[in-house]
């Protein structure tokens, strides 16, 4: 599961008001190569909930990127910060772990770099 | 257990048994070819339909080709091993997330978009239609090709589908349905049911609705240009070629390796023609856009 999954997906519980960003749990994280695109960066960077990329940035153990998310401009002309956003965002894989629902606290597996939102009868 | 969950696991059951084979003899769409309906076609042709049949619904739903109208972020709901993920996400260049209840189908799906070079633009996990695991309004494109017929409460499936479009957003929605009901009927003939219920239990079905159906709930969703069609005649030549292709050495034997769901399936295939020709069963398409 690469974080720009994880910054699409909410826990769905019953009863849950706020069920995003989901705790990331790592047991195994995996980095793959990706190729960059600068465009692609530059397009989804808006729909990015910076805050909840970052801090699950550094769960995932990777510390480069700000807290505070970056001026527009700054992925215009930044090369270097748009290879950090990049390895971030596509190379950095949860392979074993979980995602925790920030309310709840329950435990969706991620196995196999895929996580499994299923919820059970009475959560539904 | 309640029903629900039985047919759950029964679906993803079914599709972690029988993906493989279907991937082998079938290529890595899950769904009908679009057909001429006076054309004559050829065994190959069949790979060239099922994208058409991509294409055809995407240009129903008036998904132009103008770079700034094309969708961004698609969700391909009951995704399968991810075709017409990864065949969205190429023509489109956009983000996208399929769900499936098969574990299987989800890794089976990763790895193919591994190896076809689109490990960044598609995702895919295992989570259920009927509660998708998105925040509201994530989605330009709410993509669900040829998996409502699995989902029971077909207003919660309507809803989910509602409620992840982004506004201003498409749902395109291609699915089996019984025919529309005459205006003094409460429900299908028994014979009709009979006939339905034999496919449901092979293929893990809950119960079909009609076109109309999804268009009232669409409607009561406050959609706007919601479009709908009947393309059985488009699809006709499909599962004959399926069941031709039971019959060849290789789908003989894998279907006889892949296990019981899967040859129970393939038993009931002749009933699907069946309900085709006697006008029970439909292939419909339904599309919308969210207000802005």
């Amino acid at each position: 599961m690469r974080l720009l999954t994880h910054n699409m997906l909410s826990s769905n519980i019953k009863g849950v008001t706020n069920g995003f960003p989901l705790r990331i749990q790592v047991e195994k994280v995996v980095e793959k190569q990706v190729e960059i695109n600068h465009d692609f960066l530059r397009n989804i960077f808006p729909k990015i909930d910076w805050k909840a990329f970052s801090d699950a940035s550094r769960i995932m153990g990777y510390n480069e990127l700000p807290e505070e998310p970056p001026e527009p401009s700054v992925l215009e002309s930044d090369v270097e910060f748009l290879g950090k956003f990049h390895h971030a965002l596509l190379e950095l894989h949860l392979e074993e772990g979980a995602l925790l629902c920030p309310e709840t606290g329950r435990k969706f597996p991620v196995s196999k770099g895929i996580p499994n939102m299923l919820l059970l009868e009475d959560e539904v | 257990m309640s029903s629900d969950r039985v047919l759950q696991d029964g679906i993803a059951e079914f599709y972690d048994q029988s993906s493989g084979l279907w991937e082998d003899i079938w290529g890595d769409h899950m769904h009908h070819g679009f057909y001429d309906p006076a054309s004559n076609f050829s065994a190959s042709d069949h790979r060239a339909a099922q994208i058409r049949m991509i294409e055809e619904s995407l240009r129903f739903a008036g998904i132009t080709d103008e770079p700034e109208k094309q969708p961004k972020t698609i969700v391909d709901v009951g995704c399968g091993i991810g075709g017409s993920s990864r065949y969205l996400a190429r023509k489109f260049g956009a983000e996208c997330h399929g769900i499936t209840l098969s574990p299987v189908q989800a890794e089976r799906a990763n790895v193919l978009a591994k190896d076809e070079g689109l490990a960044d633009k598609v995702s895919f996990q295992v989570a259920d239609a009927l509660k998708q695991p998105f925040p509201d309004g994530q989605f330009d494109l709410v993509w669900s090709m040829e998996s409502g017929e699995h989902m029971p409460e077909k207003a919660k499936f309507v809803n989910e589908l509602a409620r992840v479009t982004a506004p201003g957003g498409a749902i395109i929605l291609v699915t089996w349905c019984h025919r529309d009901l005459g205006p003094s009927e409460e429900s299908l003939q028994p014979w009709e049911k009979k006939l339905l219920d034999r496919i449901c239990n092979a293929y893990y079905l809950p119960e079909w609705c009609s076109t109309s159906d999804y268009v009232k709930l669409l409607q009561s969703l406050s959609f706007q240009d919601i479009k709908a069609a009947d393309w059985s005649e488009h699809v006709a030549p499909f599962w004959p070629a399926v069941i031709r292709s039971a019959f060849t050495w290789k789908g003989f034997m894998s279907l006889l390796r892949s296990g019981l769901k899967t040859i129970k399936g393939a038993l009931v295939m002749p009933l699907m023609i069946q309900g085709y020709q006697k006008g029970v069963i439909k292939f419909a398409i339904i599309t919308c856009r969210k207000p802005e």
